[in-house]
């Protein structure tokens, strides 16, 4: 099943973001976005993620789905551990084995204001895996990780949506590649 | 350019140096009591030891004791409850929270004298410590509270919408990590305020019984030894009384936060 949004539209001010836009999202598929800074990737994912009122459009196509997501700003409980903002959204034997796969076994319970800015990263996205959802949205999920543990994540992610519906924002082609994206929408 | 870290030294806590320096000033009373050489003005500081150790003997002490602190933990607890629940709903609601300010600027800003006066018209001695460590305890207590919760990050409470979590958690886990500080500042501020503002409205309305009597009888006797030694057990009881209420607090948030 796919996902249209037709005629969507959103203004800040005077500043034009979407003007009647259409996007197409593949079931089952990973979807990327790509586009240059200030274009309004994040404003579609907010829109998708219903953070954000279009103007106008009909995004009836995304009514009752779970989402789930990683943001750019990793959005973690800092005085909170790894595994207890991971069982913010599922069991903590879920969410530590999660942890334990993205390779933060030894920080399970540690509380996260002590992690580096890709530990907090893996954790965001243990966390995204780990919620029940319909469609996983990934904001530059990989900003931070080294090439290994890239490379680790991305095995990861595609272990747990395997048939599942991810939209990624990135800037990275390889990024893309590793992904297997299947239906790129480019925002001009 | 400016650095924006403070460039000011770092004072260590050192034990030792505080124990000099309290018995420095202990020293400086004891020979200014030599001097004056009269102990309705000045009662030296072993005077009032020996006769906080005959107090502790009597009784009625303890009962003082008790008497006062049920009273003035009770007007701490209610504002404590009123003043959490009251924020949670000015922060829902606007309405509440232009209701609520005219009347917490009020509170704030009457004498506690007027305050004590005023409530001895409507509530008997014997419960105006609760009165009145209620009053001075619930501005404080409302307005931390609600500041903290105005600070809790959007940015969290997006993602807590995203992912659905339920709002038991949402409250355990994001807006208590955010109000817990502001908390901790309103209660070591509102705990001393209760006591000072308690104890006064004994000293007004004496009620039978009480810490406030037993200090406002030294001063109509005249027993500067006995004014002092009450004095410092309210000193003890208040700090012990705070330094417990503080734990207890952290303790909850902490089982709070693991019960998540």
């Amino acid at each position: 099943m796919n996902y249209p949004i037709h005629k969507l539209s959103k203004c800040f001010g005077d500043k034009v973001i979407f003007n009647n836009a259409e996007f197409l999202f593949k079931g089952g598929e990973t979807n990327a976005i790509v586009g240059a800074s200030g274009i309004g990737k994040t404003t579609l994912l907010r829109i998708l993620l219903s953070l954000e009122t279009p103007d106008t459009g009909d995004i009836s196509s995304l009514h009752g789905l779970r989402f789930s997501a990683v943001f750019q700003e990793y959005r973690l409980c800092e005085n909170l551990s790894a595994s207890a903002n991971v069982r913010l959204v599922t069991t903590r034997e879920q969410g530590d084995e999660l942890l334990k796969e993205l390779g933060l076994k030894e920080s399970i319970s540690l509380p996260v204001r002590e992690f580096s800015g890709g530990m907090k990263q893996r954790v965001s996205i243990a966390r995204a895996l780990a919620a029940p959802f319909d469609i996983l949205v990934l904001d530059e999920p990989f900003t931070g990780l080294d090439d290994d543990t890239k490379e680790r994540t991305i095995a990861c992610i595609k272990r747990h949506t395997k048939g599942k519906t991810i939209i990624l924002v990135t800037h990275d082609a390889k990024e893309r590649e590793m992904m297997q994206v299947k239906n790129t929408i480019s925002l001009a | 350019m400016r650095s924006t870290t403070s460039n000011k030294p770092q004072h260590k806590k050192a034990p030792g140096r505080t124990i000099l320096s309290v018995c420095f000033w202990i020293l400086v009373w004891e020979v200014a009591a030599k001097v004056i050489g009269n102990d309705i003005f000045l009662v030296s500081p072993l005077q009032v030891l020996l006769r906080l150790f005959r107090l502790t003997k009597e009784v009625s002490y303890w009962k003082a004791i008790l008497f006062s602190l049920v009273r003035i933990a009770s007007g701490f607890f209610l504002a404590t409850i009123l003043g959490i629940l009251f924020a949670f709903l000015a922060y829902r609601s606007d309405i509440i929270r232009s209701l609520l300010s005219p009347l917490v600027k009020t509170i704030k800003s009457i004498p506690v004298a007027s305050f004590i006066i005023l409530v001895l018209l409507w509530v008997s001695s014997r419960n105006l410590s609760i009165c009145i460590s209620f009053l001075m305890v619930f501005p404080v207590m409302y307005g931390n509270v609600l500041e903290g919760l105005d600070n809790t990050s959007k940015e969290l409470l997006e993602m807590a919408d995203v992912f659905r979590i339920p709002t038991r958690k949402r409250l355990t886990t994001i807006y208590l990590s955010s109000v817990m500080p502001f908390f901790h500042s309103a209660c070591t501020l509102g705990l001393g305020l209760a006591w000072k503002s308690g104890i006064a409205a004994e000293v007004i309305g004496i009620p039978v019984g009480s810490m406030g009597e037993s200090l406002y009888q030294a001063k109509i006797f005249l027993a500067t030894g006995d004014l002092f030694a009450w004095t410092l057990t309210i000193v003890l009881v208040s700090v012990s009384f705070e330094k417990l209420m503080l734990l207890l607090f952290d303790f909850i948030a902490r089982k709070l936060e693991c019960a998540t």
